[in-house]
């Protein structure tokens, strides 16, 4: 970067182009129409008129974004703070609820209000064998015969006549 | 208004003493004192905001509500910083919040050039024989460049506007942008080397 740009000719050259700008300006006549308007405006709108919450809105819009976000986070970090003591597990709230006391004292035809949970014997888990890479397959021959009464044999027909015959 | 009659801000800049009256006086609800804020800082308000614009009709408006909102904002004004630095910064959110809102649908609106312009030797250089494009006149140099500054990022069009165009030293315009006067320095030097790179058949 260079430290001192007047030295710089291309430089020069473009401020001698933007003092191009400086000759845009309107006229006075414009200039003072612009400060009588403003002052027939401030007469109809007194100072006292400010709502609180534009000047929230003009505190907030003279921060930096990051500021804003920044603070942002702090609420939402603040705000689960304070809510994480009032979380509920959902898998140990359904042992408390009176399921069924409740739809006994429930009149007929009205909706339950709360509905029972079906129940479920208990099962005793298989016993599950770890596969031993030491056992051998059977090295019996297989055999070519099928069996009697499997794939390929003709269903009986005497039962379903017979059964029939019955009705 | 409590002091002595003013002076006209036109034909006697006033000194910060004067300045720090009226805005007292305005603080307490004496549209007459803020109407003379309004005429000593109208044309510095304007120009920035139309440079920043390019658009005379958006600068109009922007003017007016930048010049009402302080007067209703002017109770909270502590006095932090100078009443031009926090009224420019005013009218500088104002601009930029309107440039978001209006996204790219934007035109120019150019202010003639005014008759003193003849009078400037370096524009006349530019447009002397000693250019490769001599044929340009100097309305459509006028168009050129504002199409170039419309393409630079609306930080680095108010680096050049503030600095190079309205004169403000790097510590003021830190302040008006809130930002530190190195930040300015460096948006600076970028938004003069994109200007370059678009003007560059005008500059040779």
């Amino acid at each position: 970067m260079n430290s001192n740009p007047d030295q710089d000719p291309d430089w020069n050259r473009l401020r001698g182009l933007l003092s191009l700008k400086q000759h845009e300006m309107p006229d006075a006549e414009y200039f003072e129409n612009l400060a009588q308007g403003i002052q027939k405006q401030l007469k109809l709108e007194p100072q006292q008129s400010v709502h609180w919450m534009s000047s929230l809105l003009d505190w907030l819009d003279s921060l930096q974004p990051r500021t804003v976000l920044a603070g942002g986070a702090v609420c939402a970090t603040a705000m689960l703070l304070a809510l994480a003591p009032y979380h509920v597990d959902s898998t140990s709230s359904s042992e408390t609820l009176p399921l069924t006391p409740a739809l006994a004292l429930e009149p007929a035809g009205s909706p339950p209000s709360a509905m029972p949970l079906p129940t479920y014997e208990a099962v005793p888990m298989v016993e599950t064998v770890a596969f031993d890479p030491g056992l051998q397959t059977n090295s019996e021959p297989v055999s070519q015969e099928a069996p009697p009464g499997f794939l390929f044999e003709t269903p009986s027909l005497n039962a379903t006549r017979v059964g029939l015959e019955g009705r | 208004m409590t002091s002595s009659p003013p002076a006209d801000p036109v034909d006697a800049p006033p000194d910060a003493e004067q300045v720090r009256e009226w805005v007292n006086a305005a603080k307490e609800g004496d549209v007459e004192a803020y109407d003379l804020l309004v005429r000593l800082y109208q044309e510095r308000i304007y120009a920035t905001v139309y440079h920043i614009t390019s658009n005379h009709e958006d600068t109009n408006d922007l003017v007016q509500e930048t010049f009402i909102k302080a007067y209703q904002a002017l109770p909270g004004f502590k006095g932090d910083s100078s009443f031009f630095t926090w009224l420019y910064r005013i009218a500088v959110n104002k601009t930029l919040n309107h440039l978001k809102q209006r996204g790219r649908r934007h035109f120019l609106s150019l202010n003639n050039l005014d008759e003193r312009v003849e009078n400037n030797p370096e524009l006349v250089a530019l447009v002397s024989d000693n250019t490769p494009r001599r044929d340009i006149r100097l309305s459509e140099l006028q168009q050129k460049l504002n199409e170039a500054l419309m393409k630079l990022s609306e930080p680095h069009r108010l680096a050049v506007v503030l600095h190079d165009i309205q004169g403000l030293p790097h510590d003021e315009i830190s302040r008006i942008m809130k930002c530190n006067a190195g930040t300015v320095r460096t948006r600076l030097f970028y938004a003069r080397q994109q200007l370059q790179g678009y003007l560059s058949d005008y500059l040779k």
